[in-house]
């Protein structure tokens, strides 16, 4: 188990290298600098000669490289360059209402999106499972941004339930919470139908496994048998396809956070990718990408605990 | 047994189009295919359907309410929404189109020679896609707009570049199962060459599931250029686009809340059209292949 | 508690988009407490569809018909909450495939825990104290080790040991043990076979045994059914049955059996023909097409139920009483 974590660690900070690396060498081999980019035609030399500077740009690129990640194993991330601000401390403030933001939305379509799979397992072929079938499909097709417009328009606009933007004032719980259902509502929905139709799928397919017949052999009760003997078992693939789409659940986030002028992760970068702030986006994508992958291990580790059969493989 | 008598009745009474009655034959699926070739169609004819131009300013009418003259109503400058929408259609449409083809080429012919070449080429090329695809989507795409700048271009590019690795993954994993099999090793044994196993062999075979991910990831692109031009990193004004219209419209929420009440709907319709479409194809063609994720 | 088993006129089809399968019609078995019953036939011949019934098992699609008795309460017309709670309690299965009777997530000792829920009784420490002792006795040694290990862990023989410790822990009334040895290599077999042996002289329920394999019948069982093509066809004590068998399908099923060949032969006896087709059961004998000394009315007539003795039956227009 351990060196399977190590060895899954190793490679995810060898993807991290290679991505930086990769992001790098493309914002050297593309025509045109980008401090020029940033400022614009009419910039004066004396300026364009200091933003290069400050950026770095007038070092070679592998030196480039050498850098960034030596100061980002020092929590240095470099410093965003209009306000000139430590790029770390942006990315701090930002996070946490973005990862509120995410959590509260897997955590709210698993808790939807799980039963309702399981409903359409106890109840298969019959209307409801129909029904449930046909509404994960239709949530999962909306884009989640059209359901935060939607949801603003009609929660925030005409019904005045909620407020429509910002993250809350600091300190109040209560205007917090109120600022996070519609934007947590439009992320989820999709999730909600993606998560149904997963759980449904491998629990059809553990149902029929011999174990489950012993299990009704025994007179166990069919919500014992579908919520332990079966979930258990179903849940493992689920775990997986939730933490690889965590990564999709951040995009629509940048959306999602757009709509409601949410101050998190998303609204920081689209505005640094509107300004031309380059430390502001390489940082960013530094830190979501490796919380990203972070967040792959864990549910890989997650999954070797949940299924010994795998724990056993990796154990030797 | 009498199903072996009823599959060789129906194959007596094999029907043309069999894919296109099994399309029909399911209601959701078949209101979808209805939607998608109404969205075609929208593209293709655009110039003739609309009334006015989609990019004709007139500030003495803006955010009019919707009525006889503008159905739709008209936008902060005074532009014909209905007009604008259906060309948006041409803008999602064809920047769906062209990106998932470049993706799917790109991924085709990188599949093929992870799957077919050297074993470090493959090792290399593996860690590739893995790195591509362990990168949240969004974030590279971001990253790639703020190098380039944002365009038509940008976006295609931003598209290609973030859907090939997945493409390249399943075409690699369908070469290497058919590359042992056991009619690929008998070719070579008859001194086949690789180009002709490639051509020949290969790659009708492994057109097929591609192609079925394609029309899966045709919503998501829709969604993906709609999205991005909606934070004003997609298509750049004043070209029509779904996403531009919805941005327009909610900055207009509150005194023209039919901007994106119609704003939205083109984009819903389409997203739900080609998804369903995409999964009855699935269930036709290849039951095995997973549903897409969420957008 | 312990009860007698009576299955009368008891009939099961499968309704299928194909047409109905007549896997079982008109079966007649019984057995009482203390008694080890055979059920034995080759692969089809309905042996799963009966314990399926028995065991109150039967997927959604099947229709029964007749009647099974259990301890004077008719299994076959109660509602199904009263069946569950009949599962596991009263009748227990020890089931085919030891590699994937327990759920593979969970540990053996959490499973036994599960199983034995009819005992309100009982606290899970106290639970957990009778699996130990009910491991230790079915030869599991370690067994308070074992219970914390998942199934994957434990090898075959040592899976169908725990399966039957599972099925006793529920002190049943009839147990049944599908095919329990089948998936086991000899060695396993023989101390499976040695295993029940054992348990059948302390146990006081009814044990039904469900084999193709007539060499664990005979070693097992008071009584045995010989089963072909979803009906009875000859049933009585082992040594009537392996030494006077009457049934022209039994006989030939005695011949095929290797175990019973003097000397070794060029090449093993086969029954010429294959099983009738179930969704049209043939109007007369069901062994008819098979048979070797057919009569004028076998091909329209159904054979008649001919008692041989007092507990020996055949089913076969050539047989006298």
């Amino acid at each position: 188990m351990l060196t399977y974590a190590i060895k899954r660690i190793g490679l995810g900070l060898l993807i991290l290298t290679f991505v930086m690396v990769v992001m790098y060498t493309a914002v050297f081999l593309v025509p045109g600098d980008p401090a020029s980019v940033a400022l614009g035609p009419r910039a004066t030399p004396e300026l364009k000669k200091m933003l290069i500077e400050r950026m770095g740009l007038d070092q070679p690129v592998w030196w480039q490289i050498v850098e960034f990640f030596r100061n980002a194993l020092t929590g240095n991330l470099g410093y965003d360059v209009w306000s000139n601000r430590p790029v770390s401390t942006l990315v701090m403030e930002a996070l946490p209402n973005t990862l509120v933001l995410g959590i509260t939305s897997l955590a709210a379509a698993l808790l939807i999106g799980v039963p309702l799979g399981c409903l359409s397992v106890v109840r298969r072929g019959t209307a409801a499972d129909a029904i449930i079938g046909v509404l994960s499909v239709g949530v999962i097709a909306v884009p989640s941004f059209v359901v935060a417009i939607y949801s603003l328009l009609l929660f925030a606009v005409a019904l005045r339930w909620l407020p429509a933007i910002g993250a809350g004032e600091a300190g109040d719980l209560v205007s917090q919470v109120k600022a996070l259902v519609m934007p947590a509502l439009a992320i989820a929905l999709g999730w909600i139908g993606y998560i149904a139709r997963m759980v449904r799928a491998s629990m059809m397919e553990v149902m029929g496994e011999p174990h489950i017949r012993t299990a009704r052999s025994f007179g166990l009760p069919e919500w014992k048998i579908v919520s332990k003997y079966a979930l258990r078992i179903a849940i493992i693939p689920t775990i997986s396809l939730v933490a690889v789409g965590l990564g999709s659940i951040l995009s629509s986030a940048v959306f999602v956070e757009a709509v409601f002028a949410r101050p998190g992760i998303g609204k920081l970068v689209t505005d640094a990718v509107n300004t031309r702030n380059y430390p502001v986006v390489m940082g960013t994508v530094l830190i979501m990408t490796a919380i990203y992958v972070s967040i792959t291990i864990a549910a890989d580790l997650l999954i070797a605990r949940l299924d010994p059969r795998v724990r056993d493989v990796f154990r030797g | 047994m009498s199903f072996v008598a009823e599959a060789a009745s129906s194959g007596q009474g094999r029907q043309r189009f069999p894919l296109l009655r099994a399309l029909l034959a399911d209601p959701f699926t078949c209101t979808a295919l209805i939607l998608v070739a109404g969205f075609l169609i929208t593209a293709a004819f655009a110039p003739w359907l609309t009334p006015y131009s989609p990019v004709k300013i007139d500030v003495l009418h803006k955010l009019q309410p919707p009525s006889a003259e503008h159905w739709f109503g008209t936008d902060h400058l005074g532009r014909d929404l209905l007009s604008r929408i259906v060309f948006g259609t041409r803008t999602a449409l064809t920047i769906a189109m062209v990106s998932v083809v470049i993706a799917g080429a790109i991924g085709l012919l990188l599949g093929l020679i992870a799957g077919y070449g050297p074993r470090w080429l493959d090792a290399l090329l593996v860690l590739t896609f893995d790195s591509l695809n362990s990168l949240p989507m969004i974030m590279f795409a971001l990253a790639i707009i703020t190098v380039l700048g944002a365009g038509t271009s940008t976006l295609i590019i931003v598209i290609a570049a973030t859907s090939f690795p997945s493409y390249a993954r399943l075409i690699r994993a369908q070469t290497l199962a058919l590359k042992n099999s056991d009619y690929i090793l008998a070719e070579r044994l008859l001194d086949a060459g690789p180009v002709r196993i490639i051509f020949v062999h290969l790659l009708p075979n492994v057109v097929g599931p591609l192609i079925i991910l394609l029309s899966m990831d045709i919503p998501v692109v829709i969604m993906v250029e709609a999205g991005l031009s909606f934070l004003g990193l997609g298509v750049r004004p004043p070209t029509p686009s779904w996403g531009s219209i919805l941005y327009d419209g909610y900055t207009s929420i509150r005194s023209a809340p039919f901007m994106v009440i119609f704003g939205g709907l083109p984009l819903v319709l389409a997203t739900l059209g080609f998804t369903f479409l995409g999964e009855g194809l699935r269930d036709y063609l290849d039951p095995r292949l997973k549903l897409r994720r969420p957008a | 508690m312990t009860g007698s088993l009576a299955a009368s006129d008891l009939s099961v089809r499968y309704e299928t988009p194909h047409g109905n399968v007549h896997a079982l019609r008109h079966v007649d078995i019984e057995a009482h407490p203390g008694e080890v019953i055979g059920i034995v036939g080759e692969s089809g011949c309905g042996k799963s569809t009966l314990v399926t019934a028995l065991a109150n098992l039967l997927p959604a699609n099947a229709r029964i018909e007749g009647s099974i008795a259990y301890d004077g309460v008719d299994l076959v017309n109660l509602d199904a909450h009263r069946r569950r709670l009949l599962r596991g309690d009263e009748i227990a299965l020890v089931s085919q495939d030891p590699m994937t009777a327990f759920n593979p997530v969970l540990t053996i000792g959490d499973q036994l825990v599960d199983f034995q829920h009819h005992r309100k009784d009982l606290d899970r420490a106290q639970k957990k104290a009778r699996i130990a002792a009910m491991l230790t006795r079915v030869g599991i040694s370690d067994a308070e080790r074992r219970m914390r290990s998942y199934p994957h862990e434990l090898s075959g023989g040592m899976r169908q040991r725990a399966a039957i410790a599972a099925a006793l822990l529920t002190d049943p009334g009839l147990l049944i043990a599908d095919e329990p040895t089948t998936a086991l290599d000899v060695t396993m077999e023989a101390q499976i076979i040695h295993l029940l042996r054992e348990l059948r002289r302390e146990y006081n329920g009814i044990i039904m045994v469900v084999s193709h394999h007539l060499g664990v019948i005979a070693e097992l069982c008071d009584r045995v059914y010989v089963m072909y093509a979803g009906e009875v066809v000859e049933g009585g004590e082992v040594d009537a049955i392996f030494h006077d068998a009457r049934h022209p399908y039994t006989r030939a099923l005695l011949a095929c059996d290797p175990a019973r060949f003097p000397e070794r032969l060029e090449r093993l006896p086969t029954i010429p023909g294959t099983l009738p087709n179930l969704t049209d059961p043939p109007a007369g004998c069901i062994y008819a097409s098979r048979c070797e000394r057919t009569l004028a009315p076998c091909h329209n007539v159904v054979p008649p139920r001919v008692k041989l003795s007092a507990s020996h039956i055949a089913r076969c227009h050539g047989v006298r009483g």
